[in-house]
């Protein structure tokens, strides 16, 4: 039987009826609207879109690389924020004015430091949509389509990439995917899950060791072409990480298990790996199909940092090098990087995401079950509390070029590099410092370090292209990353121009 | 997408973008959907070819919107404002646009040196003091903008535990670093943001919550006790944070007493968090709130909170930059440049090595509007919030449960827990509002926060008619329901012992050492389970710890070791419910019931009976629907 509805006009105890407002509204200040209205938002709006068309179509035309020095900037604007509201016009014009000349244009073709940074329009229109809808997902509830489109989209990635079903959420199990800021964060919540994971297994073994004795064991292995920011995880997760030797810059199962075994001698407690899929320095491959296995062996949490090489397993040809993919606890590649979607996008995949969720949240999980990855908490599995509505970019960029166009740009980009490689080769005075891989050339004019130092030096002081440095057992060498979406055959046969004309200048200067 | 087609797609989603806006009040705040909706709408695999742009929007309305939480929503008065404004909306459009990476200053100069010219901006309109600011002659300090506040509280205390160990291991130079470690201590009040936790967990240091006054603020002498009798059993004191309005009731940590006190600490870090209030100290008749702010080593803010800033900017000022960065420095070949000395490199001042572009969203949003319309915006929510707190006042079966000082109210029922949680229940699931509950004094209390960007005194009284209705029909059944009463009166004891016991449990120092004896002296051990002798150094003060399976053993990964006490893991989850909501969907309440595991939760069960009332409610129109209308008829004539 139904409970009557109550009726407004049952009277109560309340001398002043029922409760509601009966403050007057004049007793405000008459609304004063501060807001930028509609009509001068689309404005604004449409004359960005002009200019950041513009700016991408042009971006050959400008210098690479900025001709600024430290402090450019200050004497450009105020030193204080304006007391009353400017035009958005006068914002617009300082664009050009103040910002343009500091910029290093990362989506040049004439880029080719680092590695690339993606940039896509689809891009840019998701994050304008995330920008007005502006919810924080820390719970599915503060916007479940927040939480629930990033659960299907890391699967949608996960399949391209054939990850195994046990890091995927739809396959039902403990796995799934979540969207970082950066691969330094992803690398750091892996540690801290492994850190937690051996912790509990070591107290159970000694129960008499206290956590920080324990702690004070722990060791982390890398190869010593890892990333920065894996000996950085370790620093702030203030444990030891070990760098092992690499053999032609890539990590091997047999000096991995030689550095555990010397480790557990010496009554360390080794706990976590990472194996590097394509390092910066030169994109070299770690065999996990050894280091993983011996991970396995020695009970240390496997993570897999594929931060740029990542995106390429989306093409079959080049799925050999995960090959031993199954044995990661953790697996990390960064889409903003080589797959048009914009930073901040960086995919994270955990086989067992209990172990993050447990290290380093104050607020437990209530049920002890597997967690069926519909509706994760995901502030769980990350640093930060708040998270932005990042999953709207890699939909859209995922259905806008469909797989086997971003196939065809990772492909391309390939191609790009060989033909670089193919003429540093043709020149005598040139050789290859690595093999190539992806679309990373490392080069060097054959002779000193300090040679190749002038030589970069020169390369980037003319403004035409921008490429850094790296070094591998003190040999010096140049890194040609193909990193813009708008390179063309054209602008590597300009670039390979600039490389043999500064050789020359130099050649003429002795 | 060639970029005609991205001028015309992008002016499209500028068109949805205010249509979107404009019509908002239209919408349910929060969503009727269920955990997992979304899998089935959406194709489990990504499509090979292309897709068409207009599907894609048909979809972004048809599957994306039905899951969506409406933060911009004027009947949204959860959590706090997540900042949005067109000129934010751009700004970040442009920072998109140029896509360059900031992680050192020759990567992208202008993204550099705008974000160290536009923190000292907002410093200065703020009023913090000049050793806070990077351009002021002989200053040490500066500003940075991280993605959350958790960052800024982990960062400062990341580098708080470097300093520390670097000043622990001068001093006992044959000590592993592992026990010099498990010296640490870091403190916060009970109120404190639940990262502050989170941060002491990561840096795998011990964190002492502290009992705020009666009014939820932290007092100095309430420090200064913790920290002299930590300092006898040993322990090392090196890191407070203090909250600027706090999450569950805006309340003020006491800054010019803590400050003071921690003079006779030296080496203690003192952070700042004022992640929503700080953004009101642009306004002069505010910042009497800031007072004590020149005994902070950090402070930070989230425009993205306050200041009409898009998600993620959050900021923070060091007085030392230096020794904020000599804790996170790694420094590869490739990331340096020629001009490495001379410039600030903020590769060197977070977690991430890469970041966004993301002072142009600000320096877009301050001149967009002037320091004078944001002050202007922020006066309008406190007279909102003040309009409310007027409101409820006038209602004698309801109290106010804290001070109003900013946009956040407070407020609940005269009466049990289980009276307010029914009632915040029903209020959010309607969806005709959004609120979320805190703890304040062991109390369940809702949070009123006033929200949205063009809120009007009509959405504020529309917002109390709401809750009144939903008052009048919950008192109404109460009062048919003595036997019900007699059993929430039980309940609410056992709750209230629950979470008594809990808050006495996380701050009695025991917890971290139940060998602390209050009444004993101090043992002095010269054995250290350290394989290092330690002959020669002076001898640490160590107590022994017992080895006891039920006691906690340190704060850090606590949840691990107990993870078998169920009853524990239940008392503690009540401390941190402030920061989830109270919206269950039906099937989750329903799986929830038989779940396996105890938990308040599960005691406190809801009324079917009540959603089916709900259901058969009409809509009621807002305000704006019906200015919207009269609009509507001006337009005919």
């Amino acid at each position: 039987m139904s409970h009557i509805p109550i009726s407004n006009t049952i009277p109560t105890k309340q001398t002043d009826g029922n409760g509601k407002a009966n403050i007057s509204p004049d007793k405000l200040d008459p609304k004063v609207s501060i807001d930028m209205e509609a009509p001068e938002f689309k404005d604004f709006a449409k004359t960005m879109v002009d200019f950041i068309a513009e700016y991408l179509e042009n971006i050959r035309e400008r210098r690479v690389l900025p001709e600024v020095k430290p402090g450019y900037l200050k004497p450009l604007i105020p030193d204080a924020a304006p007391e009353k509201p400017e035009k958005w016009q006068d914002v617009m014009q300082d664009i050009e004015r103040v910002i343009m000349p500091g910029v290093t244009h990362w989506h040049s073709p004439k880029f080719h430091a680092y590695f690339p940074t993606a940039n896509s329009y689809p891009a840019i229109v998701a994050d304008m949509l995330s920008g007005a809808i502006a919810c924080i997902g820390f719970t599915w509830i503060a916007s479940p389509a927040c939480t629930e489109l990033e659960v299907v989209m890391m699967d949608w990635l996960g399949k391209m990439l054939e990850l195994p079903a046990e890091f995927l959420a739809c396959s039902g199990g403990k796995g799934g995917g979540v969207i970082q800021g950066t691969a330094s964060e992803s690398t750091l919540v892996a540690l801290l899950g492994a850190k937690a994971k051996k912790l509990k297994e070591v107290k159970e073994l000694h129960p008499e060791w206290d956590e920080h004795t324990i702690l004070g064991k722990l060791v982390g292995y890398c190869s010593d072409q890892a990333h920065s920011s894996v000996e950085r995880a370790g620093l702030l997760g203030g444990v030891k990480l070990r760098s092992v030797q690499s053999e032609n810059h890539r990590m091997r199962g047999a000096a991995l298990e030689k550095a555990i075994e010397q480790d557990v001698a010496e009554g360390l407690i080794p706990f976590y790996a990472v194996v590097t899929l394509g390092t910066t320095n030169s994109c070299a491959f770690d065999y996990l199909d050894e280091c993983g296995p011996v991970g396995n062996k020695h009970n240390l949490w496997i993570h897999v940092d594929a931060a740029y090489a990542g995106s390429a397993f989306i093409c079959p040809e080049y799925r050999h090098l995960m090959k031993g993919i199954e044995s990661a606890d953790s697996f990390n590649f960064n889409p903003h990087k080589w797959m048009l979607v914009n930073f901040d996008c960086s995919a994270m995949w955990l086989k067992d995401p209990s172990w993050v969720v447990n290290a380093f949240n104050v607020d437990p999980l209530y049920l002890k079950h597997d967690m069926q990855g519909s509706a994760p908490d995901y502030r769980h599995w990350q640093i930060p509390l708040g998270r932005r509505f990042r999953a709207l970019k890699l939909w859209f960029v995922l259905r806008l070029y469909g797989v086997e166009n971003l196939q065809a740009h990772i492909r391309r980009h390939c191609n790009f590099a060989k033909q670089f490689g193919d003429l540093c080769v043709a020149d005598s005075r040139f050789e290859l410092a690595a093999e190539i891989n992806m679309g990373l050339v490392c080069f060097r004019l054959k002779g000193s370090n300090e040679r190749n130092e002038a030589l970069l030096k020169r390369i980037n002081g003319r403004g035409h292209i921008h490429l850094v440095p790296a070094k591998i057992k003190d040999v010096y060498f140049l890194r040609m990353a193909i990193c813009s979406r708008f390179t063309q055959s054209e602008d590597m046969e300009y670039s390979w121009k600039e490389v043999s004309a500064a050789a020359d200048e130099m050649e003429q200067e002795q | 997408m060639d970029s005609t087609e991205f001028r015309k797609r992008g002016m499209e989603m500028v068109e949805y973008i205010c249509n979107y806006l404009e019509t908002l009040n239209e919408r349910r705040v929060t969503p009727s959907v269920e955990p997992g909706y979304l899998r089935h709408l959406l194709p489990p695999e990504a499509p090979q070819e292309p897709e068409d742009w207009d599907q894609i929007m048909r979809d972004v309305e048809d599957k994306i919107m039905p899951g969506v939480t409406h933060w911009q929503h004027p009947r949204f008065h959860a959590y706090f404002p997540a900042g949005n404004s067109f000129p934010s909306i751009l700004g970040d459009m442009l920072g998109d646009g140029i896509g360059c990476i900031g992680f050192s200053w020759a990567a992208s100069p202008a993204c550099t040196e705008l974000e160290t010219i536009v923190l000292d901006w907002l410093g200065k309109a703020i009023g913090l003091p000049d050793h806070f600011l990077a351009l002021k002659e002989g200053s040490t300090g500066g500003g940075v903008i991280q993605t959350s506040a958790s960052e800024c509280v982990l960062v400062t205390m990341l580098a708080a535990r470097a300093q520390a160990l670097k000043r622990l291991k001068a001093q006992h130079p044959f000590v592993e670093e592992g026990h010099l470690l498990s010296k640490l201590m870091a403190y916060c009040s009970k109120e404190a943001h639940s990262c502050v936790e989170k941060a002491a967990m990561i840096c795998f240091v011990k964190l002492r919550i502290l009992e705020p006054d009666d009014d939820a603020s932290l007092r100095g002498q309430t420090i200064y006790e913790a920290m002299e009798e930590d300092e006898l059993q040993g322990l090392v004191p090196f890191f407070v944070s203090t909250t600027l309005g706090t999450t569950g009731s805006c309340a003020f940590d006491n800054l010019p007493e803590i400050g003071k006190q921690l003079q006779r600490f030296p080496g203690v870090w003192l952070h700042v968090d004022a992640a929503y209030a700080g953004n009101s100290f642009i306004c002069p008749e505010l910042k009497p709130l800031l007072k004590g702010i020149e005994y902070a080593d950090s402070f930070n803010t989230n425009p993205n909170k306050w200041l009409l800033t898009n998600f993620d900017c959050s900021t923070l000022w060091v007085r030392d930059r230096i020794r904020l960065t000599s804790a996170l420095v790694v420094d590869p070949l490739y990331l340096k440049h020629g001009y490495s000395d001379a410039a600030i490199d903020y590769r060197h001042w977070g977690v991430p090595l890469s970041r966004r572009f993301r002072s142009l969203k600000l320096w877009f949003v301050l001149r967009s509007y002037g320091i004078s319309g944001l002050q202007h915006y922020i006066r309008h929510h406190i007279k909102l919030a003040k309009r409310f707190e007027e409101l409820v006042l006038k209602d004698k079966r309801f109290e106010i449960c804290n001070q109003v000082k900013l946009g956040l109210v407070c407020f609940r029922l005269k009466g049990s827990d289980k009276l307010n949680e029914k009632l915040l229940s029903i209020i959010n699931e309607s969806g005709k509002l959004h609120m979320v509950p805190a703890s304040v004094g062991d109390r369940y209390i809702i949070r009123f926060c006033a929200v949205a960007q063009n809120a009007t005194a009509e959405d504020i009284d529309y917002a109390w008619d709401i809750i009144v209705d939903f008052a009048n029909e919950l008192l109404e059944k109460e009062q048919h329901d003595e036997l019900s009463e007699i059993m929430n009166r039980k309940k609410q004891d056992t709750l209230a012992q629950k979470r008594s016991f809990f808050v006495r449990m996380v701050s009695d120092p025991k917890i971290y050492n139940p060998a602390i004896n209050k009444a004993g002296t101090p043992k002095l051990s010269m054995e250290l389970p350290s394989p290092v002798v330690s002959r020669g150094s002076a001898p640490i003060i160590r107590t022994q710890s017992s080895v006891d399976h039920n006691s906690w053993i340190s704060w850090p990964l606590a949840f691990l070791f107990n993870s078998n006490n169920e009853e524990k893991g239940s008392n503690v989850s009540l401390r941190f419910r402030h920061l989830d909501t109270n919206v269950r969907p039906s099937s989750s309440r329903r799986n929830s019931g038989a779940g396996s595991s105890p938990s308040p939760e599960n005691e406190l069960d809801y009324v079917n009976v009540q959603q089916q009332q709900m259901e058969q409610r009409s809509p009621r129109r807002s305000p704006m629907a019906v200015r919207k209308a009269s609009s509507t008829r001006d337009n005919l004539n």
